[in-house]
Protein backbone atom coordinates (compact mmCIF):
# COMPACT_ATOMS: atom_id res chain seq x y z
CA UNK A 1 0.00 0.00 0.00
CA UNK A 2 1.67 3.21 -0.94
CA UNK A 3 1.01 6.05 1.46
CA UNK A 4 0.10 8.72 -0.86
CA UNK A 5 -3.12 6.91 -1.17
CA UNK A 6 -4.64 8.11 2.07
CA UNK A 7 -3.36 11.67 1.26
CA UNK A 8 -6.97 13.23 1.01
CA UNK A 9 -7.49 16.99 0.95
CA UNK A 10 -8.91 16.73 4.74
CA UNK A 11 -5.01 15.17 5.86
CA UNK A 12 -3.48 17.64 3.46
CA UNK A 13 -5.25 20.21 5.44
CA UNK A 14 -4.53 18.76 8.76
CA UNK A 15 -1.37 18.69 7.27
CA UNK A 16 -0.94 22.30 6.16
CA UNK A 17 -2.52 23.51 10.43
CA UNK A 18 0.32 20.86 12.22
CA UNK A 19 3.05 23.69 10.03
CA UNK A 20 1.43 26.67 10.88
CA UNK A 21 1.06 25.62 14.28
CA UNK A 22 4.77 24.81 14.35
CA UNK A 23 5.66 27.48 13.44
CA UNK A 24 3.60 29.55 15.90
CA UNK A 25 5.12 27.31 18.62
CA UNK A 26 8.77 28.10 16.78
CA UNK A 27 8.09 31.99 16.85
CA UNK A 28 6.93 31.13 20.51
CA UNK A 29 10.14 29.75 21.40
CA UNK A 30 12.41 32.06 20.18
CA UNK A 31 10.44 34.59 22.22
CA UNK A 32 11.22 32.80 24.88
CA UNK A 33 14.78 32.70 24.35
CA UNK A 34 17.04 34.51 27.01
CA UNK A 35 19.23 37.53 26.17
CA UNK A 36 22.58 36.30 25.14
CA UNK A 37 24.85 36.59 28.05
CA UNK A 38 26.47 34.06 27.52
CA UNK A 39 30.43 34.72 26.67
CA UNK A 40 33.60 36.26 27.83
CA UNK A 41 32.77 39.66 29.61
CA UNK A 42 35.89 42.62 30.65
CA UNK A 43 34.99 45.55 32.58
CA UNK A 44 34.27 48.80 30.97
CA UNK A 45 35.16 51.88 30.80
CA UNK A 46 38.97 50.65 30.68
CA UNK A 47 39.61 53.31 33.96
CA UNK A 48 37.44 51.54 36.22
CA UNK A 49 39.95 50.67 38.22
CA UNK A 50 41.36 54.18 38.85
CA UNK A 51 44.61 55.44 39.09
CA UNK A 52 46.35 53.81 41.91
CA UNK A 53 46.09 49.85 42.16
CA UNK A 54 47.03 50.68 45.81
CA UNK A 55 43.50 52.95 46.33
CA UNK A 56 40.98 51.56 43.85
CA UNK A 57 37.73 53.68 43.31
CA UNK A 58 34.94 51.62 45.17
CA UNK A 59 31.85 51.61 42.53
CA UNK A 60 29.05 52.88 44.60
CA UNK A 61 31.57 55.51 46.45
CA UNK A 62 32.11 55.30 49.95
CA UNK A 63 30.44 52.35 51.86
CA UNK A 64 27.88 53.04 54.46
CA UNK A 65 29.57 51.96 57.75
CA UNK A 66 27.91 51.44 61.28
CA UNK A 67 29.86 51.63 64.55
CA UNK A 68 32.58 49.86 65.35
CA UNK A 69 33.47 49.23 61.41
CA UNK A 70 33.70 52.40 60.36
CA UNK A 71 36.48 53.38 62.73
CA UNK A 72 37.97 49.97 62.54
CA UNK A 73 38.14 50.73 58.71
CA UNK A 74 39.84 53.85 58.98
CA UNK A 75 42.36 52.10 61.62
CA UNK A 76 43.02 49.72 58.94
CA UNK A 77 43.31 51.98 56.01
CA UNK A 78 45.97 53.51 58.22
CA UNK A 79 48.05 51.00 58.55
CA UNK A 80 48.01 49.79 55.21
CA UNK A 81 49.58 53.58 53.94
CA UNK A 82 52.11 53.00 56.79
CA UNK A 83 52.93 49.38 56.07
CA UNK A 84 52.56 50.14 51.94
CA UNK A 85 55.05 53.09 53.35
CA UNK A 86 57.73 51.20 54.82
CA UNK A 87 57.68 48.46 51.45
CA UNK A 88 55.62 45.65 53.25
CA UNK A 89 52.28 45.97 52.50
CA UNK A 90 49.53 44.09 54.76
CA UNK A 91 48.94 40.94 52.86
CA UNK A 92 45.40 40.28 51.15
CA UNK A 93 43.98 37.14 50.76
CA UNK A 94 44.88 37.20 46.82
CA UNK A 95 48.64 37.44 48.18
CA UNK A 96 48.05 33.98 49.93
CA UNK A 97 46.33 33.06 45.93
CA UNK A 98 42.91 32.17 47.89
CA UNK A 99 39.86 33.19 45.83
CA UNK A 100 38.52 36.74 45.73
CA UNK A 101 34.96 35.62 46.24
CA UNK A 102 31.69 37.34 46.02
CA UNK A 103 31.38 39.84 44.98
CA UNK A 104 34.59 40.84 44.03
CA UNK A 105 34.63 38.06 41.10
CA UNK A 106 32.02 39.53 39.66
CA UNK A 107 34.42 43.19 39.58
CA UNK A 108 36.28 41.14 36.67
CA UNK A 109 39.77 42.34 37.28
CA UNK A 110 40.44 39.60 35.10
CA UNK A 111 37.73 38.68 32.25
CA UNK A 112 35.08 36.56 33.33
CA UNK A 113 32.93 33.55 31.33
CA UNK A 114 28.96 32.76 31.44
CA UNK A 115 27.75 30.10 30.66
CA UNK A 116 24.09 29.15 31.24
CA UNK A 117 21.25 26.72 30.12
CA UNK A 118 17.72 26.30 31.26
CA UNK A 119 18.96 25.38 35.51
CA UNK A 120 22.41 27.04 35.91
CA UNK A 121 23.98 30.14 35.20
CA UNK A 122 28.01 29.45 35.89
CA UNK A 123 30.65 32.60 36.18
CA UNK A 124 34.03 31.71 35.39
CA UNK A 125 36.88 33.66 36.08
CA UNK A 126 39.95 33.82 34.94
CA UNK A 127 41.69 34.93 38.23
CA UNK A 128 42.46 32.13 40.47
CA UNK A 129 40.24 29.57 38.03
CA UNK A 130 37.39 30.92 40.14
CA UNK A 131 33.54 29.45 39.43
CA UNK A 132 30.59 30.75 40.61
CA UNK A 133 27.22 28.36 40.06
CA UNK A 134 23.94 30.00 39.99
CA UNK A 135 21.18 27.26 40.31
CA UNK A 136 18.05 28.89 38.24
CA UNK A 137 14.24 28.33 40.06
CA UNK A 138 14.93 26.97 42.84
CA UNK A 139 14.21 29.28 46.28
CA UNK A 140 17.64 29.40 48.51
CA UNK A 141 17.66 26.97 51.37
CA UNK A 142 16.84 28.98 54.61
CA UNK A 143 20.65 30.22 55.87
CA UNK A 144 21.56 27.86 58.85
CA UNK A 145 21.24 25.29 56.35
CA UNK A 146 23.98 26.44 53.85
CA UNK A 147 27.85 26.36 54.36
CA UNK A 148 29.81 29.81 53.67
CA UNK A 149 31.76 29.60 50.71
CA UNK A 150 33.85 32.06 49.05
CA UNK A 151 31.04 32.91 46.03
CA UNK A 152 28.28 32.06 48.45
CA UNK A 153 25.34 30.09 47.54
CA UNK A 154 23.34 31.94 44.64
CA UNK A 155 19.85 31.46 43.18
CA UNK A 156 18.69 33.12 39.87
CA UNK A 157 15.62 33.36 38.23
CA UNK A 158 14.37 35.05 34.86
CA UNK A 159 11.99 38.26 35.31
CA UNK A 160 11.89 39.36 32.07
CA UNK A 161 15.25 40.19 30.49
CA UNK A 162 16.71 40.66 33.40
CA UNK A 163 18.39 37.89 35.47
CA UNK A 164 17.87 38.58 39.18
CA UNK A 165 20.53 36.64 41.50
CA UNK A 166 20.49 36.70 45.50
CA UNK A 167 23.57 35.34 46.77
CA UNK A 168 24.16 34.05 50.77
CA UNK A 169 26.48 32.46 53.06
CA UNK A 170 29.55 34.33 51.91
CA UNK A 171 32.79 33.46 54.03
CA UNK A 172 33.37 36.06 56.46
CA UNK A 173 37.01 36.23 55.52
CA UNK A 174 35.98 37.20 52.13
CA UNK A 175 36.20 40.91 51.93
CA UNK A 176 35.24 43.58 49.05
CA UNK A 177 37.70 46.33 49.01
CA UNK A 178 38.64 45.37 52.48
CA UNK A 179 35.07 45.80 54.23
CA UNK A 180 33.47 43.08 55.69
CA UNK A 181 30.68 41.57 55.77
CA UNK A 182 28.27 39.92 58.29
CA UNK A 183 26.98 36.41 58.17
CA UNK A 184 23.67 37.73 57.21
CA UNK A 185 24.89 39.46 54.13
CA UNK A 186 22.65 39.18 51.61
CA UNK A 187 23.77 40.20 47.84
CA UNK A 188 21.23 40.63 45.07
CA UNK A 189 22.11 41.01 41.49
CA UNK A 190 20.22 42.08 38.26
CA UNK A 191 21.52 41.39 35.25
CA UNK A 192 20.86 42.08 31.79
CA UNK A 193 21.95 43.04 28.30
CA UNK A 194 21.71 46.95 27.83
CA UNK A 195 23.23 46.29 24.01
CA UNK A 196 24.13 43.25 22.02
CA UNK A 197 27.52 42.92 23.68
CA UNK A 198 27.00 45.69 27.10
CA UNK A 199 26.16 43.89 30.06
CA UNK A 200 24.75 45.47 32.94
CA UNK A 201 24.82 44.05 36.84
CA UNK A 202 22.89 46.37 39.42
CA UNK A 203 24.42 44.98 42.49
CA UNK A 204 22.82 45.33 45.63
CA UNK A 205 24.21 44.16 49.38
CA UNK A 206 22.16 44.55 52.03
CA UNK A 207 24.11 43.66 55.36
CA UNK A 208 22.48 45.61 58.53
CA UNK A 209 24.61 44.36 61.08
CA UNK A 210 27.61 46.46 58.85
CA UNK A 211 25.81 49.11 56.35
CA UNK A 212 23.45 52.07 57.45
CA UNK A 213 21.81 51.44 54.64
CA UNK A 214 22.30 48.93 51.31
CA UNK A 215 25.10 49.52 49.14
CA UNK A 216 23.98 50.46 45.57
CA UNK A 217 26.22 50.11 42.72
CA UNK A 218 27.04 49.07 39.12
CA UNK A 219 29.14 47.04 36.75
CA UNK A 220 29.68 47.68 33.33
CA UNK A 221 30.84 45.13 30.72
CA UNK A 222 31.93 44.73 27.48
CA UNK A 223 31.62 41.34 24.95
CA UNK A 224 35.33 40.45 24.23
CA UNK A 225 36.52 38.09 21.57
CA UNK A 226 39.20 37.04 23.81
CA UNK A 227 38.98 33.50 25.03
CA UNK A 228 39.97 32.48 28.99
CA UNK A 229 43.25 30.78 29.97
CA UNK A 230 44.11 29.05 32.53
CA UNK A 231 45.85 30.41 36.43
CA UNK A 232 47.07 28.79 38.51
CA UNK A 233 48.81 30.38 41.33
CA UNK A 234 52.04 27.61 41.09
CA UNK A 235 54.76 29.84 42.02
CA UNK A 236 53.41 31.98 44.66
CA UNK A 237 56.84 34.36 45.57
CA UNK A 238 55.35 36.52 48.66
CA UNK A 239 56.68 35.98 52.08
CA UNK A 240 53.64 36.77 54.80
CA UNK A 241 54.79 37.71 58.63
CA UNK A 242 53.34 37.06 61.62
CA UNK A 243 51.88 40.61 61.72
CA UNK A 244 50.30 40.15 57.70
CA UNK A 245 52.90 41.90 56.15
CA UNK A 246 54.18 40.84 53.08
CA UNK A 247 57.40 40.79 50.48
CA UNK A 248 58.97 39.37 47.86
CA UNK A 249 60.98 36.30 47.85
CA UNK A 250 64.43 36.96 45.88
CA UNK A 251 65.87 33.74 45.73
CA UNK B 1 79.53 38.23 25.62
CA UNK B 2 77.92 41.68 24.81
CA UNK B 3 74.35 42.79 24.09
CA UNK B 4 75.36 42.23 20.83
CA UNK B 5 76.42 38.48 20.54
CA UNK B 6 73.00 37.00 20.52
CA UNK B 7 72.58 33.29 19.95
CA UNK B 8 71.53 32.55 16.17
CA UNK B 9 67.87 30.76 17.63
CA UNK B 10 67.32 34.38 19.24
CA UNK B 11 67.83 36.03 16.22
CA UNK B 12 65.59 33.98 14.16
CA UNK B 13 62.75 34.76 17.03
CA UNK B 14 63.74 38.26 17.59
CA UNK B 15 61.84 39.52 14.63
CA UNK B 16 58.44 38.30 16.43
CA UNK B 17 58.99 40.61 19.12
CA UNK B 18 60.36 44.19 17.44
CA UNK B 19 57.49 45.83 17.20
CA UNK B 20 56.21 45.36 20.73
CA UNK B 21 56.06 47.96 23.31
CA UNK B 22 54.18 46.32 25.64
CA UNK B 23 52.12 47.99 28.32
CA UNK B 24 50.76 45.69 31.26
CA UNK B 25 47.63 46.92 33.81
CA UNK B 26 48.76 48.40 36.63
CA UNK B 27 45.83 46.65 38.00
CA UNK B 28 47.03 43.45 36.86
CA UNK B 29 50.08 43.00 39.46
CA UNK B 30 47.68 44.69 41.74
CA UNK B 31 45.45 41.90 41.71
CA UNK B 32 47.89 39.68 43.85
CA UNK B 33 49.70 41.75 45.94
CA UNK B 34 50.55 45.40 46.50
CA UNK B 35 52.05 47.87 44.18
CA UNK B 36 53.94 48.90 47.65
CA UNK B 37 56.70 46.71 48.09
CA UNK B 38 58.33 48.36 45.28
CA UNK B 39 59.48 51.89 45.25
CA UNK B 40 58.20 53.86 42.52
CA UNK B 41 60.04 56.87 42.76
CA UNK B 42 63.02 55.14 41.69
CA UNK B 43 64.35 53.50 38.31
CA UNK B 44 67.13 51.37 38.19
CA UNK B 45 69.00 50.04 34.99
CA UNK B 46 71.38 46.68 34.91
CA UNK B 47 72.99 45.22 32.81
CA UNK B 48 73.59 41.20 32.76
CA UNK B 49 72.61 37.68 31.51
CA UNK B 50 69.21 36.00 32.59
CA UNK B 51 69.86 32.79 34.50
CA UNK B 52 66.37 32.14 35.30
CA UNK B 53 63.00 32.97 33.16
CA UNK B 54 59.76 31.56 35.57
CA UNK B 55 57.05 31.84 33.04
CA UNK B 56 54.66 31.74 35.87
CA UNK B 57 51.38 33.04 37.74
CA UNK B 58 50.92 34.79 39.82
CA UNK B 59 54.05 36.28 38.47
CA UNK B 60 56.75 36.20 35.78
CA UNK B 61 60.30 36.52 36.78
CA UNK B 62 63.20 37.27 35.16
CA UNK B 63 66.67 36.41 37.25
CA UNK B 64 69.39 38.71 35.81
CA UNK B 65 73.06 38.22 37.05
CA UNK B 66 74.69 41.65 36.79
CA UNK B 67 78.45 41.38 36.81
CA UNK B 68 78.65 44.26 39.12
CA UNK B 69 80.29 45.37 41.41
CA UNK B 70 79.45 43.82 44.02
CA UNK B 71 78.33 40.89 41.55
CA UNK B 72 74.64 39.97 41.87
CA UNK B 73 71.61 38.31 41.01
CA UNK B 74 68.64 40.36 40.94
CA UNK B 75 65.09 38.58 40.55
CA UNK B 76 62.92 41.08 38.06
CA UNK B 77 59.03 40.81 38.85
CA UNK B 78 56.07 41.62 36.36
CA UNK B 79 53.01 40.70 35.51
CA UNK B 80 50.62 37.32 35.28
CA UNK B 81 51.49 35.25 32.31
CA UNK B 82 47.60 35.77 31.51
CA UNK B 83 48.01 39.32 31.07
CA UNK B 84 51.43 39.30 29.72
CA UNK B 85 50.06 36.88 26.51
CA UNK B 86 47.68 39.28 26.09
CA UNK B 87 50.28 41.65 25.07
CA UNK B 88 52.56 39.44 22.86
CA UNK B 89 55.06 37.77 25.82
CA UNK B 90 55.04 34.17 25.42
CA UNK B 91 56.95 30.91 27.09
CA UNK B 92 60.36 31.79 25.33
CA UNK B 93 60.19 35.69 24.78
CA UNK B 94 63.48 35.29 27.04
CA UNK B 95 65.79 32.68 27.77
CA UNK B 96 68.64 32.08 30.27
CA UNK B 97 71.71 32.92 28.47
CA UNK B 98 69.83 36.00 26.93
CA UNK B 99 72.32 39.05 27.07
CA UNK B 100 69.33 41.70 29.00
CA UNK B 101 69.28 45.54 29.67
CA UNK B 102 67.05 46.02 32.37
CA UNK B 103 65.29 48.71 33.58
CA UNK B 104 62.58 48.33 37.03
CA UNK B 105 61.56 50.03 39.65
CA UNK B 106 63.70 48.77 43.04
CA UNK B 107 62.10 46.81 46.08
CA UNK B 108 62.07 49.26 49.20
CA UNK B 109 64.03 46.98 51.22
CA UNK B 110 66.98 47.01 49.39
CA UNK B 111 66.74 43.74 48.25
CA UNK B 112 68.30 43.16 44.04
CA UNK B 113 65.24 42.89 42.72
CA UNK B 114 62.34 45.00 41.61
CA UNK B 115 59.09 45.53 39.37
CA UNK B 116 60.07 45.64 35.47
CA UNK B 117 59.80 48.88 33.48
CA UNK B 118 61.55 47.28 30.40
CA UNK B 119 63.82 44.65 29.10
CA UNK B 120 66.20 44.99 26.29
CA UNK B 121 67.69 42.04 24.63
CA UNK B 122 69.27 43.09 21.38
CA UNK B 123 66.82 45.42 19.56
CA UNK B 124 63.72 43.61 21.31
CA UNK B 125 61.92 46.04 24.15
CA UNK B 126 59.66 43.92 26.31
CA UNK B 127 57.67 46.27 28.88
CA UNK B 128 55.00 44.98 31.40
CA UNK B 129 53.72 45.63 35.20
CA UNK B 130 53.68 48.66 35.35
Amino acid sequence: MKPTRHLTPVALLLGALCMALSATSGATEIAKQKPNISGTWERTPDDWFGEDPDDPVLPGGPMPLKEPYASQYSELKKKQAEANEAGTPLATTSARCLPEGMPTLMAALFPIQIIYDDNNVIVLGEYLQQVRRIILNEPLPPLDELDPVYQGHSRGRWQSDTLVVETRAIRTDVTFYDVPHSEGVKITERIRLTAPDHLQNRVTIEDPQILTKPYEFTFEYKRSDYRIEEYVCENNQIVIDSEGKATLKTD
Amino acid sequence: MTLMSFPPLFRQRRWLLAALVICALPGVVSAHHSFAIFDQTKTVTIKGVVSRFAWTNPHVAIYVDAPGPPEQQFKIETGSVNALKRTGWKANVIKAGDEAEVTFKPLKNGEPGGLLVEIKIGDTVLTGGG
